[in-house]
């Protein structure tokens, strides 16, 4: 599944390790997210969600027609 | 439990736990001889790396307990890996050895570290790709 994570955490100006600490994941775990190689669970999506004070939708690009 | 502080947790504990495995196998093997076949000493003695593989065992489900699910998923998949991998090789040279009786028999020892050693490659293939 496709994100907005890395341009949204540009925005404010973080970097992937401080998104981490404040979504208590790993700034491994940040890089895979932003880069497609995993899809978070809901409650790590609405985390994200909460934090961005974004939808989930506005955060996560579902591909499936 | 924060991510960083479980992943030195996790790695402290796990060199630990292999170190002393290795050095108990080969404490093990050097003592073996001086021991006689069969005894309850032999028996005890070469049960001791074993309490090592407990603790390494141990370690890896803290892990998969305290770390987040990012890095779950990646051990959880590199264990499978090593699994499947050790399934398939045993199975296959198991039918192998049954049916040739001249063939070297492959002693079990070996499955714990062709498993660790197939997940430790994958889970390193897979950092490597994460940072």
């Amino acid at each position: 599944m496709e994100n907005n994570l890395k341009s949204l955490r540009a925005e404010k100006g973080w970097s992937q390790a401080a998104l981490g600490d404040q979504l208590d994941i790993s700034r491994q775990s940040v890089n895979a997210i932003e880069t497609g190689r995993y899809d978070p669970s809901l409650p790590l999506a609405f985390k994200i969600s909460r934090l961005f004070e974004l939808s989930i939708e506005d955060i996560f690009i579902d591909g499936a027609v | 439990m924060k991510p960083k502080i479980a992943q030195k947790r996790y790695m402290s504990s796990i060199i630990g736990t292999s170190l002393a495995y290795v050095a108990s196998v080969f404490g093990v093997s050097f003592l073996h001889d001086k021991v006689a076949d069969g005894s309850v000493e032999g028996i005890l003695l070469a049960l001791i790396p074993g309490v090592f593989i407990a603790l390494m065992t141990a370690s890896m489900w803290r892990f998969l307990k305290e770390t987040d699910e990012v890095a779950r998923h990646e051990l959880t998949q590199a264990m499978m890996v090593g699994l499947f991998v050790l399934l398939a090789l045993s199975g296959g040279w198991g039918l192998v050895e049954l049916y040739n009786d001249s063939l070297p028999r492959l002693p079990i020892f070996f499955a714990f570290p062709l498993f660790f050693l197939i997940f430790g490659l994958f889970s390193a293939f897979k950092y490597k790709r994460c940072v």
